[in-house]
């Protein structure tokens, strides 16, 4: 077959297939409301979601503020956390638009995955650090809060009590970064794809991603058996 | 999102206009339980990136790059489905209306053009569409060499699937 043969043939074909078939006004109001969108939800959840944290965080230093008055040096460690939660605000705001821009399809598609590996590999990352950042910062306040002992607060056993606080903050980031690791690896492997023109990477993660679903699914059962068990011993 | 009046409009009559466009994408990038979902979300980024249509570039050479994209990655993103379709799932509406030679051949070069990966698929496409070489560059991201060695090597390979299955030329 000679190309303009294949081209007529598109054209006739498709003119044949298409003659009924249309997207009238009505529906493209539909589709084109904000609430339709159902897709890259789940990365603009999460930096809604931490936004909502640095709110509560806020909250939080304010009421440890007024509560630590009289105490200089636990005022002296509130102002910066105060100043940190605010910058990471920012920061989620400006990543926020940043991700709602990249996902405006406009680029071409190698750009476009450039530019969201670009994304997940450096303002991302700062959010993961800066978000397990504010977790602590909630977790230590809302200690702060509930044993504040007349504008003091007592630290029992200093070393314990930085090693759960070093633990807390490194399981945070690295659950969050074993999520985004996915993603980042996803798109690594289709750039890789559009790159050679072929399936294999794209098609060896699918396989993988099976795998590590029943892992997870493995591992989520033996917690929730311990768990359940542990339960039953304490209750005895 | 604000846009004038008068540009949604001419988004509206625009997009109308070039229906066919997202059809054949949905046709060739979708399984068909996915197509409807495809069609939406195609529409919808077309919106979205709209205010960044600056009218350099014809409506729809900017129509394609968003609507290619949303295929290729939109969908692929959300539900990591690879549009690696079977021949049972590669339907074309009114197939069971149909049994004129010119459907039945077009529904093979769906067939056909959707077992390509996703680069090639688009290639040829773009190619079907009437697009030049430097608007295929422009669009996948590759470049105008690349595309034209990609070109033969796809179309050829499509020669060779249509002799196999039609047995005309």
């Amino acid at each position: 077959m000679k190309k303009d043969e294949l081209i007529t043939l598109w054209e006739k074909g498709n003119d044949q297939l298409y003659q009924k078939e249309q997207i009238d006004k009505a529906m493209i109001e539909k589709y084109i409301s904000e609430k339709a969108l159902k897709g890259a939800v789940s990365i603009k959840f999460t930096i809604l979601f931490y936004g909502l944290i640095q709110l509560a965080n806020l909250v939080l230093l304010s009421m440890n503020v007024a509560g630590y008055m009289s105490n200089p040096t636990v005022l002296w460690l509130l102002v910066p956390q105060i100043l940190i939660t605010i910058g990471i605000m920012v920061f989620g705001m400006d990543l926020f638009y940043k991700f709602r821009e990249i996902n405006n399809y406009s680029e071409s598609t190698q750009r476009l995955v450039n530019q969201q590996l670009r994304f997940f590999k450096r303002p991302y990352e700062w959010w993961l650090f800066l978000t397990s950042v504010s977790a602590i910062i909630l977790m230590t306040n809302l200690n702060m809060y509930v044993d504040n002992d007349d504008g003091t607060y007592h630290i029992y056993n200093k070393a314990l009590y930085a090693g759960i606080t070093a633990g807390a903050f490194l399981f945070i980031y690295g659950s969050q970064k074993l999520a985004s690791l996915r993603s980042l690896r996803a798109l690594k492997a289709y750039l890789s794809d559009l790159n050679r023109g072929v399936l294999d990477q794209t098609r060896k993660l699918e396989g993988l991603n099976r795998k590590l679903i029943w892992l997870f699914v493995a591992i989520f059962l033996l917690l929730t058996v311990s768990m359940i068990f542990g339960l039953i011993q304490a209750l005895k | 999102m604000k846009v004038p009046e008068k540009s949604k409009a001419y988004f509206v009559e625009m997009v109308q206009k070039n229906a066919g466009m997202i059809y054949k994408i949905c046709n060739l990038y979708a399984a068909a339980e996915d197509r409807e979902d495809l069609k939406q979300e195609i529409i919808f980024q077309l919106w979205k990136s709209f205010p960044s249509f600056r009218r350099e570039s014809s409506f729809q050479s900017w129509m394609y790059r968003v609507s290619l994209n949303t295929a290729m990655l939109g969908l692929r993103a959300r539900k990591m489905k690879y549009s690696h379709l079977s021949d049972r799932e590669v339907q074309i509406p009114d197939e069971e209306a149909s049994d004129g030679e010119l459907e039945t051949r077009i529904r093979q070069l769906y067939r056909h053009i959707s077992k390509l990966n996703d680069l090639d698929k688009t290639i040829i496409f773009l190619y079907l569409e009437k697009c030049s070489y430097d608007e295929i560059a422009e669009i996948t991201g590759i470049s105008r060499g690349n595309v034209s060695v990609r070109l033969v090597r796809i179309k050829e390979k499509l020669r060779n699937h249509f002799n196999l299955k039609s047995g005309s030329e």
